[in-house]
């Protein structure tokens, strides 16, 4: 029998809703980061990259979907202090809608980066919920 | 009156069931898959990060099945593309 007809939220799009917002509403001076699903033409001091990186159906309205998130910074203690700040705002984003739960895959990890620049790399599971199929998308 | 069902673990018997040759070649099939994903997917520039990629199998408490990229770039090409968890996906359902 074919899964009832549900359409799952853009999740690079909600994460990267989500933490520019979250990081907007923080003191700290790192937090003043650049937020996308790209890395931008011009690179920035700070940056906060999620990508989906796949992740199946588990039920018929919830979805696994892993994220993988490149955090870059000005120095080691910047992209440290962010990439923790970033992990913390994901891991407690969980508040059914769209977000169900959000699990550890992989913590964070410096990883050499052609640019120079401090990177960060981490992955987490978002379990996410999809809604019935609207008649129009583009209403 | 309704009787409660309850459900009672035999570790003997979990134990057997996580060591469990059967388990094993499902995990090693499955593992496979997601390798063969990997190595299709993987970027090449020399080939040495896709032919890096292989399986692993061992028995901790339960079989293990693990697939692994040795080659030195692979932490950078995992963070630059995801490769390995976007071939998770092969590892199909129940």
């Amino acid at each position: 029998m074919q899964p009832a007809n549900v359409i799952f939220p853009d999740v690079e799009l909600w994460a990267t809703t989500f933490l520019r917002a979250a990081l907007a509403a923080r003191p700290e001076s790192f937090s003043n980061a650049y937020v996308s699903n790209a890395v931008p033409q011009s690179r920035r001091d700070r940056m906060v990259i999620v990508r989906r990186d796949g992740g199946p159906r588990v039920t018929v309205a919830t979805e696994a979907a892993r994220l993988g998130v490149r955090v870059w910074g000005k120095t080691e203690k910047d992209v440290t202090d962010l990439t923790r700040l970033v992990r913390a705002l994901l891991t407690n984003a969980a508040d059914g809608n769209p977000v169900c739960r959000v699990e550890d895959l992989s913590g964070p990890s410096a990883v050499p980066d052609e640019s120079g620049q401090p990177l960060r790399f981490f992955t987490l599971e978002l379990t996410v919920r999809g809604i019935p199929l609207p008649a129009d998308l583009e209403p | 009156m309704a009787r409660r069902a309850t459900v009672k673990l035999i570790s003997r018997g979990m134990k057997l069931l996580l060591t469990d040759p059967g388990v094993k070649a499902d995990l090693k099939r499955r593992a496979e898959s997601v390798a063969a994903t990997a190595r299709e997917t993987a970027p090449v520039a020399t080939g040495a990060y896709r032919d890096s990629i292989t399986v692993v199998t061992e028995v901790t408490d339960r079989v293990v099945a693990r697939v692994v990229a040795r080659d030195p770039k692979s932490h950078i090409i995992e963070a630059r593309t995801g490769n390995l968890s976007r071939a998770l996906d092969s590892a199909g359902g129940a």
